[in-house]
């Protein structure tokens, strides 16, 4: 991949890289951002995960814990002022 | 991607990638690392923050150097774990921390987590915005002019229209942060006792009670928060690294936990001296910090110290700011890139200004509480990190997003460390908050 982009660039004269010459090869861009493109689709193409009861209550605790402590800072304030 | 019309976030994106293809074919290390560093030093001097420095100051001016200094490099050392992850989280799905949590967990744990985010980071803005005024008022800079002059620096720097650029001015802007170093040595330390300190881990003055817990909390809370997990993402992806960048992604994180680490104890050791001759310094603000270093560091050193406070505000904001919109446009999957122009990316640049601004001018309410703020921003920020660390691990511990390249037993050892210790900190304060009289 890197090889063919490296020849690429030669073929194209892109030895001193500017934005305004990567703009006009539209293929030298998708090649490059194969990896980028193959990541996103891979990405859209997954769905929520499965939320075991194990997990559900772990997140659940650790809002709880967010929550409880609110409360502590509000009380905190409180004893301050 | 469509092959015939690329838009400015892909060629400018596929013009960085092409310099490191150069730079990997031709052999240049050095090169590679310049072209690859940015999002770790970023966000660990970014961290070091106007709150963080005036938590830094409280410490050395009311606990000196003995328990401190090697309580805060472990702190940095857990920042590490924690942002290396997102660097890897990064590089495998190129999406941000936000798009992450939202895609994998639906829309109800997304909404939690960006209510703690929006919390921390727009009481944190109005925190670097109390720095900048208080740093630019010890050079006589009136608040108005130190919040339009701040607003007008981030707006040149998010204007790039290119990452890159944004990245390098804010990188410059950044490494300031190490104006502490010398305005430490002007207080010729006691190098005795720093190594002292570093083998002993001690001592702590008056005991573990109340008032160690808020500041325990807080210089915590100076270095691990919420928004550097949804930065430094962002910033992966938004620079474009790839999974083959993943380990100078991790010599960015781990020469920007350093700096800032250095930066964090210059601090510490520079305000000690207010300890060591009994001054009061509870109730002492950003400004006051400079002032009442003078007679120990002269009129430049305490210059020195104010413009530090200023410039903390000043590089916290931008990145913060950013933090803020990327999260955006990743939830509401709009344009969010600085390699696009204002106009291809409305939304994420009016949320980047309007936050910046919104926070600005509530500094120049008359009679806001702002050192209560400043006091309170980071214990905040500490207590809302359990949750996002617990995202960070499930994150990528997901065999759909990460492959290969999830976290082995070691990685998430550390990570689970990180969170118990986080966890753990919050609940001794609210012991402390709970019962007044509890001493250890």
């Amino acid at each position: 991949m890197a090889t063919n982009q490296m020849e690429l660039m030669d073929s194209t004269g892109l030895g001193n890289l500017r934005l305004t010459d990567v703009y006009e090869h539209p293929v030298l861009i998708d090649q490059t951002l194969k990896e980028h493109q193959d990541s996103q689709e891979r990405l859209r193409s997954l769905g929520q995960r499965t939320l075991t009861p194990w997990l559900t209550t772990v997140i659940w605790s650790l809002r709880v814990y967010v929550l409880f402590m609110v409360v502590v800072v509000i009380v905190n304030i409180a004893q301050r002022v | 991607m469509s092959m015939n019309a690329p838009n400015r976030e892909e060629a400018a994106r596929a013009l960085d990638r092409l310099q490191v293809t150069q730079a990997r074919h031709k052999g240049g290390r050095m090169r590679l690392l310049w072209l690859l560093v940015g999002p770790g030093i970023l966000v660990m001097l970014g961290e070091n923050d106007a709150p963080s420095m005036l938590s830094y100051s409280a410490t050395g001016s009311q606990f000196g150097i003995g328990f401190f200094i090697p309580f805060v490099i472990v702190t940095f050392m857990m920042a590490f774990v924690a942002q290396e992850i997102t660097v890897r989280l990064g590089a495998v799905s190129k999406a941000g921390h936000a798009e992450l949590i939202y895609r994998r967990f639906g829309r109800f744990w997304g909404n939690f987590a960006m209510i703690d985010l929006l919390l921390t980071n727009v009481l944190t803005l109005i925190t670097e915005f109390v720095g900048i005024v208080a740093g630019a008022g010890y050079f006589g800079i009136p608040d108005y002019a130190a919040v339009g002059g701040a607003l007008i620096v981030m707006a040149l720097a998010f204007m790039s229209r290119r990452y890159w650029s944004f990245e390098r001015i804010a990188m410059l802007l950044a490494l300031c942060n190490l104006v502490f170093v010398p305005v430490a040595l002007m207080t010729h330390p006691n190098w005795n006792a720093i190594g002292k300190s570093l083998l002993a881990w001690g001592p702590l003055p008056g005991g573990f009670g109340s008032h160690t817990a808020i500041i325990l909390l807080s210089d915590i809370g100076a270095t691990i928060t919420p928004w550097m997990l949804f930065f430094q993402q962002g910033a992966v992806s938004d620079k474009g690294l790839s999974v083959r960048d993943i380990p100078q992604g991790r010599i960015d994180t781990g020469i920007g936990a350093l700096l800032a680490a250095l930066a964090a104890v210059a601090c510490i050791i520079a305000t000690s001296p207010l300890f060591v001759h009994h001054m009061n310094a509870s109730q002492f603000g950003a400004a006051q910090f400079a002032q009442a270093l003078a007679p120990y560091v002269g009129r430049f050193g305490g210059a020195l110290f104010a413009f530090g406070i200023l410039e903390a505000g000043l590089v916290a904001a931008i990145a913060i700011s950013t933090s803020s919109a990327y999260a955006f446009g990743e939830v509401t999957q709009r344009a969010h890139s600085l390699n696009r122009s204002f106009k291809e990316a409305k939304g994420f640049y009016l949320v980047l200004i309007a936050i910046a601004a919104i926070s600005g001018s509530v500094v120049l309410i008359p009679g806001f509480p702002l050192e209560f703020v400043v006091l309170i921003v980071n214990v905040i920020a500490v207590l809302t990190m359990p949750p996002a660390i617990g995202f960070l691990l499930l994150l990528v511990n997901d065999r759909e997003i990460m492959g290969d390249h999830r976290s082995g037993w070691f990685f998430n050892s550390l990570g689970l460390l990180v969170g118990a210790f986080v966890s753990v900190a919050g609940l001794l304060y609210a012991l402390t908050v709970i019962f007044p009289s509890l001493h250890f």
